[in-house]
């Protein structure tokens, strides 16, 4: 019934094609050049060529290049175990972020800003203060588990309310949710306060990595799993997107495109939820990744999820990396904690989005 | 067929719409007319199966609405409501593309470039196809929306069953032209063998695209029938509570139709209003 061939007007179509492609392509290069300086640079330097040879050499193969045992030793059981979980951490933020805001169909929605992150932390901080001496029996059965299962739980939990708080009628309020969220966020940091005001010392330091956050304590027994819940999540996620591009136009409309709204929701968050919070479970909060990896995604090859997501997910995973990266080399021998490169460089960034006139992906939220 | 069949629906405590039958058929338009607060918009919402009614049920074909998934009814009718909004900057083609999303498992890339060309060309936007949505007026908007409808049931897979087409006041933010353009190619799709249900304001478009109206008022059936049976000041005056003399210019383009010979022009002094 329908023949007629395209005319002229499509051709830029085909151009937003290409830029998409190129774009992509782009971002994957930076993911492995950012990774592989992550892994190279260090107090001990090790070259692109040694590692290539210490990777071969963990699977039987070798490439005849020089390589002192130590160097072995500190790339594939720090850096790299580290640069895995910088990696997952940056791609969960980033993907989640933009499915979120894709939900909520405001492009300011976040995992920090609607509770995700805070909700993980609270919970972990009373895992690490309470829990010894409230469930000890619990905790020794978990043993190293404890902490991200207990994060997840109060990422879900806060995420849960968040949403919970923000329907009325069955409609998510996107107003009351972003307020709601920041209710949750304080009545979470009010919580965070009370247990360091109970912690003891050590205590205290393990505190202070959750509000910090950090890939400092990255090992494969805890990274495994979190890589595991990570990826079960982004497998979710990442199959969202043509229904997450349905939503944009409203729920109603949504479900006339064929759209079951409430599982998709469901879906979302749960899936949103399990990614950041294996993320938060054990390197912290870290604030900012989330909210603008998607915004400067739309800029580069605009809103549609198909393309959003597995380019959020890109950057999201090479900002990661990067900031890892500055954070260990800015105060050497130290290191800053990454929460506070995230934040130092991400809120002036997001002040300048907000400044400049709108348009490249987002309207008026 | 598409139809409500003792439907009742309740919000709050109230009644907002309680009808015997109200059906729409392939190869008609059928209007649905009445005042701000008849029950339209809610009688669109449980033919579309947004709402569920709290008695009675919606049948497509038969079956109850209630028991066809998201994705079986997208494949069957395309709506276009007043609420549609969009606060992400895509391209016109790519927000008239997403009404072949349901179509997917039946359809191919090729299909779905050359159906939304043509739905875009039939609202007069393929121009406008590489636009951004944001920078649109709400006019072109709402063409927009109305292809990206277009495109979910102008190609249907071979063999399907009748597609319907729910339109929720489509005209509007359309000036004269569009709005007789939007109704034209509504028509044209009825005619088709397929079903379209429309919310209208304007009595003289239903009375020119209409070929059977359900006038409600108070959640209520008034009269349903043809225009000249419907649209006749025994049936409107008291729904729309019209004083004589907006009555005469409410049907004055409604020429043989109305029980006034001639109609007065309207008053140049705003007249006693009877509320």
């Amino acid at each position: 019934m329908v023949t007629d061939t395209l005319p002229a007007p499509v051709n830029p179509i085909e151009a937003a094609e290409i830029r998409r492609k190129f774009w992509l392509q782009g971002l994957v290069g930076l993911l492995g050049f950012t990774a592989l300086a992550c892994i190279c640079i260090g107090p001990v330097a090790v070259s692109p060529l040694q590692v290539l040879e210490i990777f071969a050499g963990a699977v039987g193969l070798s490439l005849g290049v020089e390589v002192e045992p130590y160097k072995e030793a500190i790339i594939l059981g720090i850096r790299l175990p580290r640069t895995v979980l910088a990696l997952a951490s940056g791609a969960a933020l980033g993907v989640a972020g933009a499915v979120l805001q894709g939900l909520f169909r405001n492009p300011l929605a976040d995992p920090g800003l609607i509770g995700i992150s805070s909700g993980a932390a609270l919970a972990a901080v009373i895992t690490i203060v309470l829990g010894a001496a409230f469930v000890p029996a619990l905790m020794a059965l978990l043993g190293a588990y404890a902490l991200p299962l207990a994060a997840f739980l109060g990422s879900v939990a806060a995420t849960l309310l968040v949403l919970r708080i923000g329907s009325i009628g069955g409609r998510v309020q996107v107003v009351i949710v972003l307020l709601a969220g920041i209710a949750i966020n304080a009545l979470a940091a009010a919580g965070i306060g009370y247990m360091t005001f109970l912690s003891n010392d050590q205590q205290l330091r393990e505190l202070t990595f959750w509000t910090l956050g950090s890939f400092a304590s990255a090992t494969w027994p805890t990274v495994i799993p979190a890589l595991l819940a990570m990826g079960l999540a982004l497998f979710f996620l990442l199959r969202l997107t043509k229904e997450l591009n349905a939503l944009l136009l409203g729920e109603a409309e949504a479900y006339h495109l064929g759209v079951n709204v409430q599982k998709l929701k469901l879906t979302a968050v749960l899936a949103s939820a399990l990614a950041v919070g294996a993320g938060v479970a054990l390197t912290g909060v870290i604030a900012f990744i989330g909210l603008v990896v998607p915004h400067l995604v739309r800029m580069l090859i605009g809103p549609d999820h198909r393309y959003l997501l597995p380019g959020s997910l890109l950057l999201g995973a090479a900002l990661l990396t990067g900031t890892d990266l500055l954070a260990r080399m800015v105060v050497i021998p130290a290191e800053l904690p990454i929460g506070i490169v995230t934040s130092a460089v991400g809120a002036p960034f997001f002040i300048w989005l907000l400044m400049r006139k709108s348009g490249y992906g987002f309207g008026a939220a | 067929m598409l139809e409500l069949k003792d439907i009742q629906f309740q919000a709050g405590g109230k009644t907002l719409l309680a009808l015997d039958h109200l059906g729409i058929e392939p190869g008609f338009v059928t209007a649905i007319i009445g005042p701000n607060g008849a029950g339209k918009s809610t009688a669109l919402k449980l033919l579309s199966g947004e709402h569920r009614p709290t008695g009675g049920e919606a049948f497509l074909d038969g079956a109850p609405l209630a028991g066809l998934g998201a994705g079986v009814l997208a494949q069957r009718r395309a709506v276009v409501t007043q609420s549609a909004s969009l606060n992400f900057d895509f391209m016109v083609w790519e927000v008239a593309a997403l009404g072949r999303q349901p179509l997917a498992p039946v359809s191919s890339a090729e299909k779905d470039r050359a159906a939304v060309a043509e739905a875009l060309r039939m609202v007069d936007c393929l121009a406008l196809a590489e636009r951004r949505y944001l920078t649109l007026s709400g006019g072109e908007r709402q063409r927009v929306h109305f292809a990206r409808a277009l495109a979910q049931v102008l190609d249907p897979p071979p063999g399907a069953d009748a597609q319907y087409l729910l339109l929720d006041e489509p005209t509007s933010a359309l000036d004269l032209k569009y709005q007789i353009d939007c109704l034209e190619i509504a028509r044209d799709f009825a005619r088709n063998s397929n079903g379209v249900a429309v919310i209208l304001h304007d009595l003289n478009l239903a009375k020119e695209f209409a070929d059977q109206i359900y006038l409600l008022g108070a959640g209520r059936l008034v009269a349903k029938g043809p225009p000249d049976t419907v649209l006749v000041a025994k049936h409107i005056q008291p729904t729309y509570d019209l004083t004589d003399e907006r009555m005469a210019f409410a049907l004055s383009g409604l020429t043989g139709l109305a029980e006034t010979a001639t109609a007065p022009p309207l008053p140049s002094k705003p007249v006693q209003a009877a509320e």
